[in-house]
Parts: C-alpha cells; sequence; structure tokens
C-alpha cells in the first residue's frame, strides 16, 4: 500500500480534475448518450413509425445539449478542460451553438430522407455533431486529430448510408481523399511534437519550441502547412475540395447540408484558434515573419474563382450547392485571416446566417425533388406558376445566397467586406484588399448561377408531361418559410444577430 | 399624426403595402390585380403632387444638399446599430427628405408609373404576378429619390433589380431571358463598385450625434475637434451611413482611408479619387454611359412596352440623379479633378449614342440609342460645374422622362397592331394613322430639341453652362463642348429620316395583313400620350415652373461642389 500512493495520488487527482471538468462538457456527454438512445431506439421502436420516433428523439437530445451548453455549460473566463486538451472559452461555445443549430436543421430535414435509411443513420449525425463540438475547443494535438477523426468516419458513413452505386462511390472517394488528407495532418502533427515535445497547442513549451533558433524555419512552416492541410479538408479550401461535389451529391441530402455547415464551420473554429498560437510564435520566427495572411489569402482567392466558376456550368442543384459552398468557404477563411474582432464577428455572422441560407436552399432543392423526382436544374422548368410557394421561397433563398439586400445574406457579406477593408485601413496586408475586390468580383459570377434557378422556375415553360412524385409536406412548408422569413427579418434587424454575437466575442 | 410629416415614407410604402393585398387576394381574383394598381399608382400621383405643392423653394426657403437643414419632409428613425467592438458601433437610419434636386423627380416617377399601370391594361399573362412586381418597382424607385441613408439607398437601388429582371425576363419578347439576365448582371456588377465605396465611407466616417451620446460629450461639434485631434476613442464611434455627416469632411476619421488628411493611397492614387471613380462607375452602368450601355438596347428591345417607359424614363433618372446625389456631393474634389473624363465620356455617349441610332432598322432600338445619346447631355452638363449647366443635365433628365415615355409608348403603339418594329417595313404610315403621325412628329421634335419643346430648354441649357465652363471654372475645354453639337445634328438627322421613311410618302408596309390592322389612335392611348406630349409643351414654355423648384439647389450644389472640392484638392495634391 505505502509504495503504491506515489503513483496513486496523482492519478486520483487527475481523476478528480477530470470529474470536475465533465459539468462543461455535459453538451457533448448529451449528445454521446444521444448516440445510445438513437441505436437502443432503432431497435424497439415499431417500424411503422421509427423514423419520425427517432427524429424526435434526435431533436430532443439537440435540444438537451444545447440547454446543457447554455445553462450549465458557460465558463465564467477561458478555462482548459480535461489536462489542457480542450480549450473552452465564447468562441468554442458561439461554435458549438452554431453547430447544434446546424443540428437541429438536418434533423428537421431528415422527416423525409430518413423514412428510407436505417435507423443508425440519426445516431451518425449525433456523432458527427458531437466530434464538430469537440474540433471547436481542442486545443491539444492529440484531441485536434481525434475529433476531426471522428467527424470524418461518421461523415463517410452518412455519404454512402443511402446505398446504391451514387452513395457507394461518393463514400469511398471521401474515405480516400480524408485518409490522405488525415495521414498528412497526423505527419505534420508528428513533427511539430518532434520540435517541441509536446502536443498542448497553449503551453509555453510549444511556443518557446517553434520560436528555438536551433530549428530552421522551412521544416516547422512544412509542419504547420500539412496540419492546416487536415483543417483545409473539413473547411473544402481549394485545393482540398474535391470530395466535395461527389459527396455532397452521393449523400442523404440532410446529411449533405450537414457537411456544408457543422465540419466546415467547427474547422474554421479549429483553424483561427491554431492560428492564433502560432501567429504569436510565426512573428519570431530567427527575425522573419511569416506571412501566413499572403499564403492563406492566396487559398481563399482561388477558392472564391474555383468554386464560383465552377459552379457556372453545374446541371445538378446538389452540385451547384456543393461548388456554392466551396465558394462560401473562400470567404469565411477570408474573414479568419483578417485577424481582428471585427473579422471575427463578420465570421460568426456569416456562419449563422449562412447556417439559415445553406439548410433553406437544402430544404427547397429537397421539396422540389418531391415535386418533380429530379434533382436537376433543367427539370424545374416552368415550376413558377404550379408550385408558386416554394418558388418564391427559392428566389428569396438564392438572393440570400448571392448576397443581395433585402436579405441577411447582403449583411453577412457587407461585413466581411468591412472587417476586410478595416484590416487593409489599419495598416494590414494587401492580400486583405485583394480578398475583397475577389468577393466583389465573384459575386457577379455567383448571381449568374444562383440566378439560374430562378431562371428555370419562371422564364422557362413548363414540359407538357408533369411528374408529380409525392410533393412536399407541411411541415417541410412551414420550415423553408420560416428559414427564409428568418434571412429576411435579419436584414432589416441585423442588429439582434449582432447582439447574440457581441455576447460570444474573444474574451482574451 | 400630421400626414405631411410621413408623406415619404407613404409614398413608398403605398405600393408596397397594394404589392402585399395582391399577394393575399386569391388567385380566380387575379384580374382585380391591375385595378389595385392603379389605385395604388393614382394615391401615389396624389401623394407626389402634394409633397410637390408642399415644397417650399425660393427666397427663404432651404436649399438643400449638403446640410440637414437643407431638406424638407424629413423622417428620421433609428434603424440598427451594430455594436463592433473595438472600432466602435455601426449605425444605420431609415433617413428620408427631398431638396429640389430630387422633389421633381419624385412627381416624375409617381407619374410615369401610373402612366406605365394604364399602358400594362391588356397584359393578360399572369396579371397578379406582373402587377405585384410593378407595384415592388414603384415602391423602390421612389425609395431611390428620397434615401439619405446610403444602406438604405442601395436598398432600394439593388431591390430594383430583381422585379426588373422578372419583368423583363417572363413579360418580354423572344430573346427576354439574354436581355434581362445581362440587364441584372451588368447592373449588379456596376452597384457593386457602389458597394465598395458605400464600405470604405461608412468605415472611414462617423454620426457626429450619436458618437458625442456614446462618448458622454455634450455637444457634436465637440465631437468634431476631439475626432480631428485623434482624442476620441474608437470604441465610442458611431460609424454611419448618412450621407449629410459623410458629406462634412470633420467627420471623418484621420488617417482613415477616406479621409481628407492623410488619406489612403493605392497604387500611387488617392483612395478617395478612386472612390469617387468607382461610384461614377456603378452609376453610369445605369445612366448608361459609353461603353457600359450595351445591356440598354438589348433591355429596351425586350422589354415589354410598359417596362420600357419605366426604364427609360425613370430608372436612367435613378442613374443621373445618383451621381448629384453621392458621387459629386462626397466626393467634390473628384468631380472637379475628373470634369474632363466626366465630359469626354458625356460627349462619347452623345456621339456613340446618335450614330448608332442612326444606323438602327428597329424603331424601338433606335429609340433606345437616343436615350443613350440624351443622357450624355446629362453627364456633360454635370461636368461644366456651372449652375446653367447643372440645371440643364436635372431639366434634361425631366424632360427626357416625359420624351421616352412618349417614344416608347408611341412604338407600343405599332407593335401592338402589327407586332413588328422594323423601320424599313413601313412608309407613308401620315395617310392612315394621321394622328398616331402628328403625336410622333412632336415627340421627336421634343427629343431632337425644338425650341418650344422641353428638349430644347434643357440642351439650350447644357450648352449655356458648358460653354461657360472654360471662362467660369476652367473645367472643361471648348472643343470637347463644340465637338458634342454635332450630337444636336446627327440627333436631328434619325429622327428626320425615319420620320421621313415611315409616316410620309407612299404608303406602304411589308405585309398585306397589317394593312387591316394599322387603326389610329384608341382612346386609351389617347389618354396615355395627352398628358406626356402636354408636359414637353408647358415645360418648353414655361421653364421657369420647373427650373424655380430646383434653381436654389442647384445653386448651393454647384457653389459647394467648387469650394469643397477645390480645397479637398489642396489636400490631396501630392496624389496630383
Amino acid at each position: 500500500m505505502e509504495t503504491q500512493a506515489p503513483t496513486i495520488a496523482p492519478l486520483k487527482a487527475s481523476l478528480q480534475a477530470i470529474l470536475q471538468d465533465l459539468p462543461l462538457l455535459y453538451p457533448e456527454l448529451t449528445l454521446g448518450l444521444g448516440v445510445l438512445l438513437v441505436l437502443l431506439g432503432a431497435l424497439l421502436i415499431p417500424r411503422s413509425w421509427r423514423n419520425e420516433g427517432l427524429a424526435v428523439l434526435s431533436l430532443l437530445v439537440i435540444a438537451a445539449s444545447a440547454y446543457m451548453l447554455l445553462y450549465k455549460g458557460l465558463p465564467a473566463e477561458p478555462v482548459h478542460l480535461l489536462a489542457r486538451t480542450l480549450q473552452l472559452d465564447k468562441m468554442a461555445v458561439a461554435f458549438r451553438l452554431l453547430v447544434l443549430l446546424s443540428g437541429l436543421l438536418a434533423v428537421l430535414l431528415s422527416f423525409r430522407e430518413g423514412k428510407k435509411l436505417a435507423g443508425e443513420y440519426y445516431a451518425l449525425l449525433l456523432g458527427l455533431l458531437m466530434a464538430a463540438m469537440l474540433m471547436s475547443m481542442a486545443s491539444n494535438l492529440l484531441l485536434i486529430y481525434l475529433s476531426i477523426e471522428t467527424a470524418s468516419i461518421c461523415a463517410y458513413l452518412l455519404t454512402a448510408f443511402s446505398g446504391g452505386r451514387e452513395g457507394a462511390e461518393a463514400g469511398l472517394k471521401y474515405l480516400l481523399f480524408g485518409a490522405v488528407a488525415s495521414a498528412i495532418m497526423l505527419y505534420g502533427m508528428s513533427l511539430l511534437y518532434g520540435f517541441t515535445g509536446t502536443l498542448d497547442i497553449t503551453a509555453y513549451g510549444f511556443k518557446s519550441g517553434l520560436m528555438s533558433l536551433n530549428i530552421p524555419i522551412l521544416p516547422v512552416l512544412l509542419a504547420a502547412f500539412l496540419v492546416l492541410a487536415g483543417f483545409l479538408f473539413k473547411i473544402s479550401v481549394v485545393p482540398f475540395h474535391l470530395w466535395t461535389p461527389d459527396a455532397y451529391q452521393g449523400a442523404p441530402l440532410p446529411a449533405a447540408a450537414l457537411f456544408s455547415t457543422a465540419p466546415k464551420l467547427a474547422g474554421l473554429a479549429l483553424m483561427m484558434r491554431f492560428l492564433s498560437h502560432f501567429l504569436e510564435a510565426g512573428i519570431i520566427f530567427a527575425g522573419l515573419r511569416f506571412d501566413w495572411q499572403f499564403i492563406l489569402g492566396l487559398l481563399a482567392i482561388i477558392t472564391m474563382l474555383v468554386g464560383n466558376l465552377a459552379a457556372v456550368w453545374q446541371q445538378d442543384a446538389r452540385r451547384l450547392l456543393a461548388y456554392s459552398s466551396i465558394a462560401h468557404s473562400g470567404l469565411l477563411l477570408a474573414a479568419v485571416l483578417v485577424f481582428r474582432a471585427l473579422g471575427y464577428k463578420a465570421l460568426l455572422f456569416y456562419g449563422f446566417v449562412y447556417i439559415l441560407m445553406n439548410f433553406a436552399a437544402f430544404l427547397l432543392v429537397s421539396m422540389l425533388k418531391a415535386e418533380t423526382g429530379s434533382y436537376k436544374i433543367a427539370d424545374y422548368r416552368g415550376l413558377g406558376s404550379r408550385l408558386s410557394y416554394s418558388s418564391v421561397l427559392m428566389v428569396v433563398v438564392m438572393i440570400a445566397l448571392t448576397g443581395l439586400p433585402p436579405t441577411a445574406g447582403f449583411t453577412a457579406k457587407l461585413l466581411v467586406f468591412s472587417a476586410l477593408w478595416e484590416g487593409y485601413s489599419s495598416g494590414g496586408s494587401s492580400m486583405l484588399l485583394y480578398l475583397l475586390l475577389t468577393g466583389l468580383a465573384t459575386t457577379v459570377v455567383a448571381l449568374f448561377y444562383y440566378l439560374k434557378i430562378p431562371y428555370y422556375l419562371y422564364l422557362k415553360k413548363q414540359p407538357e408531361a408533369v411528374v408529380q412524385v409525392e410533393g412536399s409536406t407541411v411541415l417541410e412548408r412551414i420550415l423553408a418559410g420560416a428559414l427564409a422569413l428568418l434571412l429576411v427579418l435579419f436584414f432589416f434587424r441585423a442588429d439582434w444577430v449582432m447582439n447574440w454575437i457581441e455576447a460570444f466575442t474573444i474574451s482574451q | 399624426m400630421e400626414l405631411t410629416e410621413h408623406l415619404l415614407s407613404l409614398l413608398i410604402f403605398v405600393p408596397l403595402l397594394a404589392a402585399l393585398v395582391l399577394l393575399l387576394i386569391p388567385a380566380r381574383l387575379s384580374g382585380a390585380g391591375r385595378w389595385v394598381a392603379l389605385a395604388a399608382t393614382a394615391l401615389q400621383v396624389l401623394l407626389a403632387v402634394a409633397l410637390w405643392s408642399g415644397f417650399r423653394s425660393g427666397a427663404g426657403a432651404p436649399a438643400g444638399v449638403f446640410s440637414p437643414q437643407g431638406y424638407q419632409f424629413v423622417e428620421k428613425l433609428d434603424w440598427f446599430s451594430l455594436p463592433l467592438g473595438e472600432i466602435g458601433y455601426l449605425s444605420a437610419d431609415y433617413f428620408l427628405g427631398v431638396d429640389g434636386l430630387s422633389v421633381g423627380l419624385v412627381l416624375l416617377a409617381a407619374i410615369v408609373m401610373f402612366i406605365g399601370v394604364i399602358s400594362s391594361w391588356n397584359i393578360h399573362q399572369h396579371q397578379k404576378g406582373y402587377f405585384l412586381l410593378y407595384l415592388l418597382l414603384s415602391s423602390t424607385v421612389v425609395g431611390c429619390f428620397v434615401a439619405l441613408d446610403l444602406l438604405l439607398f442601395y436598398l432600394f437601388f439593388e431591390f430594383m433589380l430583381l422585379p426588373m429582371y422578372f419583368l423583363i425576363g417572363m413579360w418580354g419578347g423572344p430573346r427576354r431571358a439574354y436581355a434581362s439576365i445581362k440587364f441584372f448582371l451588368y447592373t449588379l456588377a456596376g452597384s457593386l463598385f457602389i458597394l465598395i465605396a458605400i464600405v470604405g465611407l461608412y468605415i472611414s466616417g462617423i454620426d457626429p450625434v450619436a458618437t458625442a451620446l456614446h462618448a458622454g460629450v455634450e455637444e457634436a461639434g465637440r465631437v468634431q475637434v476631439m475626432l480631428q485631434e485623434g482624442a476620441l476613442n474608437t470604441r465610442d464611434m458611431v460609424h454611419t451611413f448618412n450621407m449629410l455627416h459623410l458629406m462634412d469632411g470633420g467627420n471623418l476619421i484621420p488617417g482613415s482611408l477616406l479621409s481628407l488628411k492623410g488619406g489612403g493611397e493605392l497604387w500611387g492614387h488617392s483612395i478617395r479619387l478612386l472612390a469617387f471613380l468607382a461610384l461614377m462607375l456603378g452609376f453610369a452602368v445605369k445612366l448608361p454611359a459609353v461603353p457600359v450601355h450595351t445591356w440598354l438596347p438589348d433591355a429596351h428591345v425586350e422589354a415589354p412596352t410598359p417596362v420600357s417607359v419605366v426604364l427609360a424614363a425613370i430608372l436612367l433618372k435613378i442613374g443621373g440623379y445618383a451621381i448629384l446625389r453621392i458621387p459629386y456631393s462626397l466626393f467634390p474634389e473628384g468631380a472637379i479633378y475628373y470634369a474632363p473624363l466626366v465630359a469626354g465620356v458625356g460627349v462619347l455617349s452623345i456621339l456613340y449614342g446618335a450614330f448608332n441610332a442612326l444606323a438602327q432598322s428597329d424603331l424601338k432600338k433606335m429609340i433606345a440609342y437616343s436615350s443613350v445619346s440624351h443622357m450624355g447631355y446629362v453627364l456633360l452638363g454635370l461636368a461644366a460645374l456651372t449652375v446653367e449647366g447643372v440645371s440643364g443635365a436635372l431639366y434634361q433628365m425631366f424632360s427626357h422622362g416625359l420624351v421616352s415615355a412618349a417614344l416608347f409608348l408611341l412604338v407600343g403603339v405599332l407593335y401592338d397592331r402589327t407586332h413588328n418594329r422594323i423601320i424599313d417595313n413601313y412608309g407613308g404610315l401620315a395617310r392612315r394613322m394621321p394622328v398616331f403621325t402628328v403625336a410622333v412628329t412632336i415627340t421627336f421634335f421634343a427629343s431632337l430639341g425644338l425650341p418650344g419643346f422641353s428638349g430644347f430648354i434643357a440642351e439650350a441649357l447644357v450648352f449655356l453652362g458648358a460653354f461657360r465652363s472654360p471662362s467660369a471654372n476652367g473645367l472643361l475645354p471648348y472643343w470637347m463642348v463644340i465637338l458634342a453639337t454635332l450630337g444636336l445634328v446627327i440627333t436631328a438627322a434619325y429622327y428626320l429620316w425615319t420620320l421621313q421613311r415611315m409616316f410620309f410618302g407612299q404608303f406602304f408596309v411589308r405585309e398585306l395583313h397589317w394593312e387591316g390592322s394599322l387603326t389610329d389612335l384608341t382612346p386609351r392611348e389617347y389618354f396615355l400620350l395627352i398628358p406626356l406630349i402636354a408636359g414637353m409643351l408647358v415645360m418648353g414654355l414655361f421653364p421657369n415652373l420647373l427650373l424655380d423648384s430646383f434653381t436654389p439647389a442647384v445653386d448651393a450644389f454647384v457653389q459647394g461642389v467648387l469650394e469643397r472640392g477645390r480645397s479637398n484638392l489642396v489636400l490631396l495634391t501630392r496624389f496630383l
């Protein structure tokens, strides 16, 4: 007994520390518990209402998680959790809320699609949410890797879940690209660990290790880029975007909508956290200041160009939305690169509005699929007069995605542009100006392809034979109407959103 | 609650409410759409007349343009204020007001929108949708003329595109899809240049009154001093979209990219001058000026008659009006520095538009190009920065508003009968349609600037002003103005040649069956054309009726732009 005491005491202490931290992680734990409940429910709930039952169960789990987050999980000041593997600050809270919001909407969209799928679908959805939430607070290379990998595995499975050739092919493609990205990231992490001797990016040793003059700058930068590649893959920034269109096309529609929001925003949070620790170190690198804004800005510009230009040629609504989501990634990345408070606020505003408009777009595509049996934009021809409600909403959502008033999509773009201008005018790199100009120029391209949908809805004549497949449900109509209404409302009352964001400004 | 206190809001919201009513009425009553639209636009005309008659001008009345006290019927409410942390707040206002530059244009817009509804009477396809979009358009054009907050202006300016896109795209001619997309893309591309300037402006400028509140300073004047001394905390600054605050150099944050002292530079140019160019480019697309005019002929040719009327008579005026209100008033040094460029583009538009009109075989396209040419006079008059020149530019906008509306209605008359607009397919129409011929002749003469008609006054003023510019303020060279006079000759040429080919000589039509359908004007067409033609005559014979309303504002405008522009230019000399 006496000989063991010295080893038990620290173990006991760390166990106690972990137990103390747990209440702040109730939101994630709730989701984890939810995964188990859903799996159990899939076995117990009778087949006739299994899909509805599981969807409602998932909604309850997400609501419970959000409750835990808002009422139990807010630390007074930034804290490190679980032996410094997680960093819980206001930014983490904001991004976790955004992830939960997109999860909520994804489940609401699943009432139709879920019918064709097995019950495990909801379990994977919740698992993905949990992983994305962990991603937004991970501050330890190991946990960063684990959370990204968990999110990815859930995403691969979801992509292949709808079965059939298309799904399997997309899932496999996604898996192959993802595995390579993970391997690259892991290699970068191992290098960083080698340089610094710690996995904790918030630790002093990490910073001082990187700053030490013994290490040449090139390998350090290489290692950092290898790690960033893993994040950029999740955010689908060019050239790590190749999986996106296939995965969106192959996956069940609500899952695709979720891919375009939750992991992307979590990846952006991760990137901000990683870069903020790296930037401080980066300034002193052997007297050389490495210009992160320049190289990542270049990627953001390429992403905006490729995403927008490629979207012009798309015939399938899901692929169009996939490229549109790549294009939006470019602008979101630009907001991150401002590295100032206004950029961060603009990012949160954009992220919030982006969730609303992207889910609205996916929902409407799903409703039109139910009406026409097709995802092809050409098959929307002339629907404007027959399906006036969904068509009008579609116009609103497309205008929001383009970023025109009177929708919150405009306000979001305005704020990102403002952040870029403000960053540039307070002595920032001229890359910020180029990002701003690219953002403006690509808006014209964006209008061209987003307008394609209203163009087919209203300006083209309806074909003779009308296929009515199943029709949209009341729930879908209400949800789509509510989302579109919010998009307009938050243009006129942008201050409401901004006041919520104000509560989640980085407190450092 | 006084009605007059909310006159401008009513002008905007009456059509909007009518659109809402239309949205809610059941589909089987969609025939009521045109009556709702008629009632709403008629009410709008009444409100605009009330505005016009309640507007005070002359001695003792507010002159307008650069100070909040210069505006009448002002309405100002907080719209929103966004907390932006370390750079302070971003506030936008619901801020409306009219001065001499805008009050007449509101009246013009209301009248043309009303005429447009009557001219839309025989549109039967998707009636409800058509009138709904039309009413939205009506609300936004008025909004553009009365908004004094840049964000609010931009909202109206951009939101106008959507109804226009559908109006051309769904009810237009054979190539309507191409024309409507081209229209949308061109104008959007232009308005993004405007957006970037707006973003720069609000980040560079503050609202002294609201900032005083946040900073706990007693008076706004003190805030301006503190701002210039750098004694103001950035967290207290309230950034604003308010045009009138942004016109005051004292509200620009020192060191910001658009500030006067130590303003930013990009590629060796002053960012203020670049912002002026960006705004000018954006509005030049709308005006339109050569070489960004190419959307106009397509849009006009494909648009249904009423939409063409609204497009030519009002939408183009928004471009002209906005140039006065935004780039010229906010960046007056640009107005001086780039005067030859603006005038040059104007002269190019006059000549290029006129030569193109001469070459057209399609009557509607010819008139579209004549619009490009006539809008060139607006630019020339503005660039001169003399009272006559700017008055002429404004007068030209009114005159063209009436003349182009009448011209497109007249083309519509012919097109309704034969569905063909090719000039060479007709000859000697005077024998079959004498009244129509008289109307066309009068309108053509008004457009080419025959004395006694509105176009004459406008063009005379423009040239008077432009010729005075070299000696009065030295902005324009003589040769440019002389070159522009060539436009008058070509304009006369294409109108007279068209008259001769289509209306005089032997009666001739390409297809025999057209002959039966070529009847003279119907009562509805009389009703549409008579007020317009009367307007052209009244404006030509009694120019003071209109001139009096805007002369004080133009005086203040010209004086302000020249004074402020010259003193600003001194501050920017290092770039020049």
